[in-house]
């Protein structure tokens, strides 16, 4: 496994976006995502690529079904993480105070909304995940702090697990912009996975390309 | 308008996006005093910053390594300079080159044996290489064919070299690429946000090439001494002085101002309210006008030994000397009256070119240290601060957004194929950004988001079929294609400076307006394009070495020349 700065997940997870055919919009937000929850030792590009490996040409039409208040919410029809956390964060300011999203994937990604979430509505933002007798998974993000506390164990992947937002003005407000982390991990298969996606992005060469150049030449003269 | 018409109580207010934010007017910016490589300079002076050369493990081939320490106040960092045996036809400025004459990385603190062990099996191989999150900047140099084997051979004879010669080249070594932010490993940029030395943009960029020059130095009197034995000499130090870090620069930079509005805001911003800080003042003494003049008088000269075989930025030049020299005929009336800084600005605007327009708004910040240095702590801006889109805004309220900031691309007619002629696209080959032809080449499915006067007016267009009162966060539910310019337009709305008002996909679209833009916030001069995709510029050219750096001479090295030596503090 190998270990990267921010900056270079950030610019693996756009182009892998991207390359997945989401809007560029999209890809740069789900990049902010990756960087945003890697410094805080969250694993945001494993997460982007669990999804991306499962999910990554069916995500158009689920998203676009998705209203607050009006949630799909089927096993056959689960939400992107992506579309969803940048629907949650521009319907920030009409959000009830408990929304049920439904079973969205990879809902570690929809962590980085809360921030956005939470600065626009000046509340904590809590989202929870996972069965009521088994592994529950709560993050909740203060509107003046970096960090993001934590109940229960991470865990990216889920299925068939309804996610609640919850605003909670009566939470305490964390203001501590805490420890990060400037460095984050991604999994061979994961590199690969951006690798292949990010491809997608790129032009080949062409001959009038290559005659045309980008830059400097060979110049002997100097 | 005479000078006598020029009204002083006009209102100094800064100057409109409309007419800042056009290519061709910030591809004639020049450096000032809020350039980021006289920022570091006078950090270091001002900080009494330690500069020792440690290893210096070089053969007379100059083949090995090299370690300079610089130590603050609380951090010590190092250079490790790789030198190199290149072949001649080795030698390639181009992004695909794989040997390079020397090879830098940046350290944060004082390597180990097994640091330098393990830099030197990644740095000499670039972008092949692997950083660490020690490492904060990689970059490589290669020699000035036409100057470096000259100035050595001279050396070693116990003679100096031509005169002509170092000021027609003006570097002995140029860099090829200096990255920083993370690339290939190394450091990110928020990790280091909070140190104050570099906290200014560019920063740990601009330690890398300064020191850099000082190894170049060492390196090409190494090998004299190594070929010429007890009668080669050292360079002279006025000459040394007079050498800067050649610089080549492609399309690999020009998206940087696209990429990061924010950021571009603050730069351009600290210079406007840095000029209108300078237009109020009320009167000019006599040591002000007299610092002014001076520079004047450095900073045309300097113009017109700018060597270029551009046409175009040949004859923009010789506008510009020109126009100083017009200038020149008026300076010392309007500088005698009230607000004499407002006055040379109104009358800029009127007679001279955009080049001296703006060359002289830089040059009338340096009598005003006082004034204008701490806008240089606004220049920055934090990874944390990240935007994002209000979707609460009412479809009425995007309109009129568009309509005030793009209103520059709603007068394009985007059915004409020469407004659409290019597109920003990354090759699979070199990895990098480059500008293609959209109706030649099969590259508009690979295009990047950096047509931003193009997007808004989609979006405007896409915006005329929905209600006043609808919300963007419904717009972008079924139009999620427009995410990014919504995004950038909310952005643009609150920082006027953070877009440029010109069509960056026209047909007759400059690219290396984007460069010098950039690069005058570096500090660079000499800017000599090769086409119209990349120029050659000097870096740290006039600059102290750092064993001779210190607070009188720290500022104002760039108006310095051995054909101009007279000192300025």
């Amino acid at each position: 496994m190998a270990n990267y700065s921010l900056g270079e997940l950030e610019y693996m997870a756009r182009n892998a976006v991207r390359g997945a055919g989401f809007h560029w919009g999209h890809a740069f937000e789900a990049a902010n995502a990756v960087r945003w929850l890697e410094a805080r030792s969250l694993p945001g590009g494993l997460a982007l690529a669990q999804y991306l490996s499962i999910n990554a040409e069916h995500t158009a039409s689920v998203a676009l079904s998705w209203r607050p208040g009006h949630l799909p919410g089927s096993a056959a029809n689960r939400l992107c993480p992506i579309l969803s956390a940048s629907a949650l964060v521009d319907h920030a300011k009409c959000l009830e105070t408990q929304t049920k999203l439904g079973d969205v994937n990879t809902p570690l990604l929809l962590v980085p909304a809360l921030h956005h979430i939470a600065r626009l509505r000046d509340t904590v933002a809590v989202v929870r995940w996972g069965h009521d007798a088994g592994d529950v998974c709560t993050f909740a993000v203060s509107p003046l702090s970096h960090q993001v506390q934590l109940n229960g164990n991470v865990f990216t992947q889920t299925q068939g697990q309804d996610c609640y937002l919850t605003l909670d003005s009566s939470l305490p407000h964390h203001t501590s912009s805490g420890t990060r982390v400037h460095r984050g991990e991604l999994k061979d298969w994961a590199l690969a996975l951006f690798t292949k996606l990010a491809t997608r992005t790129r032009a080949p060469a062409t001959k009038s390309s290559r005659a045309r150049g980008a830059g400097a030449t060979n110049d002997q003269e100097e | 308008m005479s000078i006598e018409a020029l009204d002083p109580a006009t209102r100094c207010e800064l100057r409109s996006p409309r007419e800042l934010m056009r290519l061709e007017r910030l591809g004639s910016f020049h450096q000032s005093r809020l350039s980021f490589m006289r920022v570091l300079t006078r950090r270091l002076a001002r900080e009494a910053w330690r500069f020792t050369r440690g290893t210096f493990a070089l053969d007379a081939a100059g083949v090995g390594h090299a370690v300079y320490t610089v130590a603050g106040p609380k951090r010590s960092y190092s250079l490790v300079a790789f030198s190199h045996d290149l072949p001649d036809e080795k030698r390639s400025d181009r992004v695909i080159a794989d040997a390079w004459d020397a090879t830098f990385v940046l350290y944060d603190g004082i390597p180990s044996h097994s640091d330098i062990e393990r830099l030197q099996q990644e740095v000499p191989y670039q972008e092949a290489g692997r950083l660490s999150g020690s490492e904060l900047c990689l970059s490589r140099a290669n020699r000035s064919v036409r100057l470096w084997e000259h100035v050595v051979s001279r050396l070693a004879a116990g003679l100096q070299p031509d005169t002509e010669a170092l000021q027609s080249t003006g570097y002995l070594m140029r860099t090829t690429a200096v990255y920083g932010s993370g690339k290939f490993g190394a450091c990110d940029r928020a990790a280091l946000e909070q140190r104050p030395e570099f906290a200014e943009p560019f920063q740990v960029e601009m330690l890398s090439v300064y020191l850099i020059r000082a190894f170049v130095l060492d390196l090409v009197e190494h090998l004299a001494a190594a070929r010429g034995g007890a009668s080669a000499v050292r360079l002279h130090a006025e000459s040394a002085r007079d050498l800067g870090i050649g610089n080549s620069t492609g399309l690999g930079m020009a998206p940087f101002v696209l990429n990061h509005p924010e950021l571009f805001n603050h730069w351009v911003h600290a210079r406007e309210e840095a000029i209108r800080r300078v237009r109020t003042m009320p009167t000019a003494t006599r040591e002000e006008r007299s610092l002014f003049l001076d520079v004047l008088e450095h900073s045309r000269s300097l113009f017109a030994s700018w060597h270029t075989d551009h046409a175009q930025q040949s004859a923009r030049i010789e506008e510009l000397v020109a126009d100083l020299d017009a200038a020149g005929e008026v300076l010392p009336e309007l500088l005698q009256a009230a607000f004499p800084w407002n006055r040379l600005h109104l009358w800029t605007r009127e007679h001279l070119g955009i080049e001296a327009q703006e060359c002289l708004a830089s040059l009338m910040l340096e009598p005003y240290a006082e004034q204008v240095d701490d806008l240089c702590a606004e220049m920055a801006h934090t990874e944390d601060n990240r935007a994002c889109i209000r979707g609460n805004t009412t479809v009425a309220d995007m309109r009129h957004a568009i309509e005030s900031c793009y209103d520059w691309a709603l007068r394009i007619d985007w059915q004409q194929p020469a407004a659409l002629a290019r597109a920003w696209y990354v090759s699979q080959e070199k990895l990098e950004p480059r500008l293609g032809e959209r109706f030649e080449e099969p590259i508009e499915p690979f295009e990047q988001p950096l047509a931003p006067g193009r997007d808004a007016v989609a979006f405007y267009h896409e915006l005329s079929h929905w209600p006043d009162n609808a919300t963007l966060a419904e717009v972008l539910l079924e139009r999620a294609q427009f995410r990014h310019i919504a995004l950038r337009i909310q952005i643009v709305s609150e920082w006027p400076y953070a877009e440029i008002r010109d069509n960056t996909v026209a047909a007759d679209m400059q690219a290396i307006d984007l460069l010098r833009c950039k690069l005058s916030f570096f500090g660079a001069t000499h800017f000599d394009p090769r086409s119209d995709r990349w120029v050659r510029i000097r870096l740290f050219a006039g600059a102290p070495y750092p064993a001779d750096l210190s607070p009188t001479n720290a500022d104002r090295w760039v108006y310095q020349s051995s054909t101009n030596s007279t000192e300025h503090g």
